[in-house]
């Protein structure tokens, strides 16, 4: 079966940038990956916690540990919390080679490519969102959501109403933003330029 | 004589005149018609043809229950069939077709079967069918012609164009059904700030007050839906909850363009909702019910509400005289308002005491005739006259009859309350006597059904009981219990016979099924309900018995001499009424049927001219043809040049897990067969891992990058298990260890570069490292920064082998896999090397007698598979102990070995079985996994498992069988390691 | 469609989640040779009509392994805990010890462990 070619730096490189879908009016969905951010993954056991909440305060000005399906933003740094015991910090910047030992008790670890952020925006982005994922988008700005989405891990930060960042695993991304691409047809869907990801750009 | 359209009155939009088809022949209706009003009000009473008789059908009703007014409707590919004509709205250029007619609906050859009538009764298939005599064959015979006679609509065989939805939705309560009382239920609830959801089958909210004829009734209605959508309500129209599950998840199938000429493009043309709330309210009704009488199947006997429905929804008469009978007061109403509209009635009441109303229908001219019941219905192609008995107290029917001239004849036994969804949920439902009907029982869940659906059918206490449940909801305590009862006593009726007369009363006219049928199944021994309604069809067909599951227990409880509703009921199961496989599949179809996952090379294999292939949900390059080469010249090429120079592979899709933490190597040498506490920083080591049972679950390289951080490979497709198995070691068995695991297979790219000359490729790319075997031994492992372009980029280096030959595999975080991979490429490129795909990967693995999940299927242990030795003596390790029992010892046990044909110009398939020459049949002795035509030894040669192993068979023939493809090819077995047995390659 | 809560994600659609099985046992000592008590342990399950305790791992969300108590007629989902006994303090905010370094089981040997 023939295949089109993909640009690599841009996985939705196939869905050409512009409008597509319904015509008329505004779009109800707009698609922006966005890359560069770098995603360090630091881990806690049970009895580190209140110690690795002191640290997220001391090493990265992140003033509390996420609670449950939430995120905590600072200056540069946007922490999420994907698992009981994990912590997702999303920068601008590579951090890991500046960590002093002190952080090797959390064994941070870089999974940066693992992921690919995409912001879906609009009137019709929790609708769109919730053709696939099985979760109340009416919940509080800022809710980081580990759910799935045609039947793959995903997650989901809600910026606001009409803003979402999926974080799709890089290997599923074509197919999933393809998938939810057809679907965002109805609303009418526009396609942007990938962007340098920037922690301002995903703030509520 | 016959139906017509009103000059004036109901809903319909007079302005807007639609056209259609009906059989070819176009009439007229109106926007706001159905198929069923627009047909009656242009006199067409016959509409199709009945299941297993072929008897003419009209319409019967004006809602989900009809069993007569089913169409196929448009044409090609968007063809459907069993509409409802009356729920279907009327819309430009539709095309309607009568079902189950031919040559035609007025000259139907099937008409035939009503003269085998006798023996076309309940049973029919079992019994003409089954027995010592008749065999499949005959059925088969017979199945093409039945196939043909039979049947309901006629489905498009052409691909669905259509794209469908599934979407997620939350709220705090679901009404199910906008009538008067869900209406007030919804409003009140959204008015109270609940986040509400309202969903109505219908294109229009209102339910009865839609087909009431009255102002009031129509400002009721527009107060209410006003109420409820300025509190932030949403209406959902066309939408139907078709099922009701566990945690009060509900489906709702909402039909967005059928009723619409020109779909939006892009726009699904049905959506499943799921919806999950925290209260469901059903106000889904009552759905009139008629009682059994002869020939009651007529075209032109209906509902006697749904006579009032045509008239005052839609401006249709369905007919000028008409005849109704009933056994409540609720019917007066009905005749009273018909009358009011120019038709000419004679009602007929089975109860002996006249009804309060009679005077009132009496003055407004209709005829009113207590104790009388009908008999049976003069006329084949429609109504034309109507027989009618007397009936006393005892409910003994006279044998003298009159008979009256009619067009139409309308029928009402009362009303059934809605009750599919509660019955979902297994809420059984209960008889309740004073309506002649069945109710649902109590439930502890958030169900709450409220108004007639509950058996409540005086309007206002409707009202009281949505106002008490919106206070249930809040919480609050809520006020007097309502009564069930119908106004002015009913006559329990569900069957009219008369003696000495055998007349054909349906109680199911969609399937045909008549009263007898009920009968002679209980006379066969089908009396439990369950039996009578398989073997009979009864309400199995798309009205799901909504007009005859009532009547058809009723006349089985008389049979058996009970009381009706005390027989038991069929359960009620999802979905409510037909739905699409389409909307239940949504977008999982064609590329989405399921996800797919690429590599970060992905593009580059396409830009190479690779021919990929499916491993799992993966895509992998298969083979990299060059110029004019099929698969075969392709693959060898690639072996060829593996062994004797140098080749790359993407290997991206193993599974890759981060395992960190003090107690990761205490956790690493539980978890593996063999020794894992010793190996040292910078080595890696290929490991078995068990099961608990003691079978092999995986295998993989773990590498250790530092005293408490290791990198864990695993097979593709096991990738996932494992994974989850960690975790659940971490959880549930082992809680005091301290470790951290983490998915990392999509954050490293993976290829593998093999051959005599893969160092000096490697070692040209990547300067900076010291490539000698003493700095980099079999199964090392290094770390390097590497620079490309304008990036340094990490880089992990293994010294591994899978492919048997010198082999090096290359990790790099997946973002720069593609620039690695192309620097790579274009050295081995430059060497004169190649890329390789899976065809050759898999010839060069089977040559070495490397096993895969092929051979790891699960059901092997570490020494079928040649593993034994690995097994550690000192340490336990998941299934160290249940691997040793002693049905695993069996020497008889399938064992890993190598396959050649004793003629080498043969082949053979992988998934033959292997036999002894003299018994080739059953299981045989063993199986064949993986078979390649060996670049390196020029035949076909084939990997599998055959009891007892090489040594067993050593000297002997085997049959390799595979009767499928008819190919029996004699073989010997051989030692599994086929090609460098000793590994001189890969390790000098 | 079971609803199932996760502590830490909320209510979910049972979809998110992998049945593992029976949670109310527990597997001998990995260094626990008695072949009889592994049979039991990995072959034998009761059936129950009512209450069952079972695994759930939420797969497609936080990762974690879930002990349900579930009414095996009815569905219903009486209790959802973390299998893993020191989790539940993780969701507490209690300020416990300042201890930064993880408890390790290293000291201790194959012995102690479950299974």
């Amino acid at each position: 079966m023939a295949e089109k070619l993909l640009n690599p730096a841009e996985s939705l490189a196939r869905l050409s940038a512009g409008r597509h879908g319904k015509k008329g009016g505004k779009p109800g969905v707009e698609f922006t990956e966005l890359h560069g951010f770098t995603i360090t993954q630091i881990a806690f056991f049970p009895e580190q916690k209140a110690a690795a909440k002191a640290m997220l305060k001391r090493q990265f000005s992140v003033p509390q540990m996420p609670e449950p399906t939430s995120s905590c933003r600072t200056n540069g740094f946007l922490c999420l919390r994907p698992e009981l015991g994990k912590l997702w910090l999303v920068s601008e910047k590579p951090i890991l080679a500046d960590l002093p030992a002190s952080m090797n008790k959390y064994y941070p670890l870089d999974i940066s490519a693992s992921k690919l952020c995409l912001l879906v925006s609009g009137p019709k982005a929790s609708s769109l969102i919730n053709r696939q994922a099985a979760v109340d988008l009416s919940c509080p700005d800022g809710q980081f959501i580990a759910t799935g989405m045609h039947h793959v891990g995903v997650h989901i930060l809600k910026i606001s109403e009409d803003r979402y960042l999926l974080m799709l695993p890089s290997s599923f991304a074509e197919s999933l933003a393809d998938g939810l691409f057809d679907i965002a047809c109805q609303f009418g869907v526009q396609i942007s330029k990938p962007a340098k990801g920037s922690i301002k750009g995903i703030e509520g | 004589m016959g139906a017509y359209r009103l000059n004036k009155g109901g809903r319909i939009n007079r302005d807007k005149e639609v056209f259609f088809r009906f059989n070819g022949r176009r009439l007229k209706g109106f926007e706001g018609d159905t198929i069923a009003s627009a047909l009656l009000a242009n006199n067409v009473r016959q509409v199709g043809r009945s299941f297993k008789y072929h008897r003419l059908r009209g319409v019967m009703s004006a809602g989900p229950e009809e069993g007569g007014a089913l169409f196929n409707v448009n044409d090609g590919a968007m063809r459907i069939a069993n509409v409802k004509g009356t729920m279907a709205e009327l819309r430009d250029d539709m095309q309607v077709y009568a079902q189950n007619a031919f040559p035609s609906l007025a000259f139907d050859i099937g008409a035939v079967n009503g003269l085998f009538a006798p023996f076309l009764t309940a049973g029919f298939y079992y019994k003409t069918f089954m027995g010592p005599a008749r065999t499949t064959a005959f059925w088969m015979f017979c199945e093409k012609f039945i196939r043909k006679a039979a049947g309901l609509g006629k489905a498009s065989r052409l691909p669905d164009p259509d794209s469908y939805d599934i979407a997620y939705k939350f709220c705090d309560v679901l009404v199910v059904g906008a009538g008067p009382t869900g209406l007030l239920a919804a409003a009140e609830l959204a008015e109270q700030g609940q986040k509400v959801v309202l969903v109505e089958q219908d294109f229009e909210v209102g339910g009865s007050l839609l087909s009431g004829g009255r102002t009031e009734e129509f400002t009721l209605r527009d107060t209410l839906l006003k109420r409820f959508e300025k509190a932030g309500g949403q209406v959902m129209l066309r939408a139907t909850a078709f099922g009701l599950y566990d945690g009060l998840v509900t489906g709702v199938l909402e039909r967005c363009s059928d009723h619409q000429s020109a779909p939006e493009p892009f726009s699904p043309r049905e959506i499943s909702h799921i919806i999950h709330p925290q209260h469901v309210v059903l106000a889904t009704g009552a759905c009139e019910r008629g009682f059994a009488f002869g020939n009651n199947d007529r075209p032109g006997v209906m509902l006697a509400g749904a006579l009032r429905s045509y008239a005052c929804r839609y401006g249709v008469m369905a007919g000028r005289s008409a005849v109704i009978a009933t056994c409540h007061d609720g019917t007066y109403d009905d005749a009273i308002m018909l009358a009011s509209l120019g038709m000419e009635i004679t009602l007929i009441d089975a109860r002996n005491k006249p009804s309060r109303y009679a005077k009132k229908a009496q003055a407004a001219g209709i005829n009113v005739l207590a104790g009388k019941v009908p008999v049976n219905v003069a006329g084949v192609k429609s109504v034309a006259a109507l027989e009618i008995a007397d009936i006393d107290e005892a409910g003994e029917i006279k044998e003298n009859t009159t008979i009256i001239g009619c067009d139409v004849v309308g029928v009402s036994g009362g009303y059934s309350p809605v009750i599919h969804l509660p019955s979902h949920r297994g809420i059984k439902p209960r008889w309740e006597a004073s309506i002649n009907a069945f109710v649902a029982g109590k439930t502890p869940e958030n169900i709450h059904i409220i108004g007639s659906a509950d058996g409540i059918f005086d309007h206002q206490a409707c009202l009281d009981n949505a106002l008490q449940i919106t206070q249930k909801i809040k919480g609050q305590k809520t006020g007097v219990k309502l009564r069930r009862r119908v106004p002015g006593g009913m006559r329990a009726l569900f069957e009219v016979q008369i003696k000495g007369r055998k007349l054909k009363s349906f109680i199911d006219p969609q399937h045909d099924v008549t009263s007898e049928d009920v009968r002679q199944a209980h006379r066969e021994g089908f009396v439990s309900v369950e039996h009578m309604k398989r073997y009979t069809t009864l309400g199995m067909a798309t009205d799901q018995g909504r007009v005859g599951n009532v009547l058809g227990l009723a006349v089985m409880a008389q049979a058996q001499g009970l009381a009706v509703g005390t027989t038991g009921v069929t359960t009620f199961r999802p979905p409510y009424t037909p739905v699409s496989i389409g909307a239940l599949a949504a977008r999982e179809r064609g590329r989405h049927w399921r996800p797919t996952r690429r590599t970060p090379m992905h593009h580059m294999h396409l830009a190479a001219g690779a021919v990929m292939t499916d491993a799992g949900a993966w895509k992998r390059a298969w083979y990299y043809p060059r110029g004019d080469e099929g698969i075969d010249e392709a693959y060898v090429r690639e072996a060829a040049t593996t062994r004797q120079n140098v080749a790359m592979v993407d290997v991206s899709t193993l599974g890759k897990i981060a395992v960190q933490g003090p107690d990761a190597t205490e956790f690493l040498n539980r978890l593996y067969v063999n020794p894992f506490a010793k190996l040292a920083i910078g080595k890696a080591r290929y490991g078995i891992m068990l099961r608990d049972d003691g079978m092999v679950l995986d295998d993989g390289t773990t590498w250790r990058l530092a005293e408490d951080n290791y990198f864990m490979t695993t097979t593709t497709a096991q990738a996932g298990p494992v994974m989850l198995f960690l975790e659940e070691l971490l959880q549930r068995r082992w809680t005091d260890l301290r470790v951290h695991v983490t998915s990392v297979t999509d954050q490293w790219a993976g290829m593998a570069v093999a051959g005599p000359y893969a160092r000096e490729v490697l070692a040209a790319e990547f300067p900076q490292l010291n490539w000698s075997d003493e700095a980099f031994p079999f199964m090392g492992v290094v770390e390097v920064t590497h620079r490309l372009g304008q990036h340094d980029i990490t880089c992990r280096i293994a010294r591994i082998s899978f492919s048997g030959e010198r082999a090096f595999e290359i990790y790099v975080p997946s973002d720069s896999g593609a620039q690695i991979w192309s620097a790579l490429a274009d050295r081995v490129n430059e060497a004169g090397g190649c890329l390789y795909g899976m065809e050759a990967l898999g010839a060069l693995r089977i040559e070495k007698g490397h096993v895969t999940a092929a051979e790891l299927d699960g059901r092997v242990t570490l020494e079928d598979a040649g593993f034994g030795r690995m097994a550690s003596k000192t340490k336990p390790f998941i299934g160290s102990v249940l691997r040793q029992r002693s049905s695993l010892q069996d020497e008889r046990r399938p064992q890993l070995v190598g396959i050649f044909p004793k003629d080498r110009t043969k082949k053979f398939s992988a998934g033959a079985i292997l036999c002894t020459p003299d018994a080739v049949s059953g299981f045989g002795e063993g199986w064949v996994t993986a078979v390649t035509h060996s670049p390196a030894l020029g035949h076909w040669i084939g990997l599998g498992f055959v009891a007892g192993g090489a040594q067993a068979w050593q000297g002997k023939t085997i049959i390799v069988a595979d009767p499928v493809r008819d190919n029996f090819v004699e073989a010997e077995i051989v030692s599994p390691h086929m090609f460098d047995a000793k590994g001189d390659r890969q390790h000098g | 469609m079971l609803r199932i809560e996760c502590p830490f994600c909320g209510l979910r659609n049972h979809d998110e989640f992998t049945y593992l099985e029976d949670g109310s046992g527990e597997m001998p000592a990995l260094d626990n040779i008695d072949g009889e008590a592994w049979y039991e342990a990995v072959f034998l399950r009761d059936n129950p009509r009512g209450m069952h305790i079972e695994d759930w791992h939420h797969t497609q969300g936080c990762r974690m392994v879930l002990r349900v108590s579930r009414n095996t007629l009815t569905h219903q989902i009486l209790s959802v805990m973390p299998a893993h006994p020191d989790y539940k303090e993780m969701f507490s905010d209690s300020a416990k010890s300042a201890n930064s370094a993880p408890k390790s089981a290293k000291a201790k040997s194959a012995k102690d462990g479950r299974g």
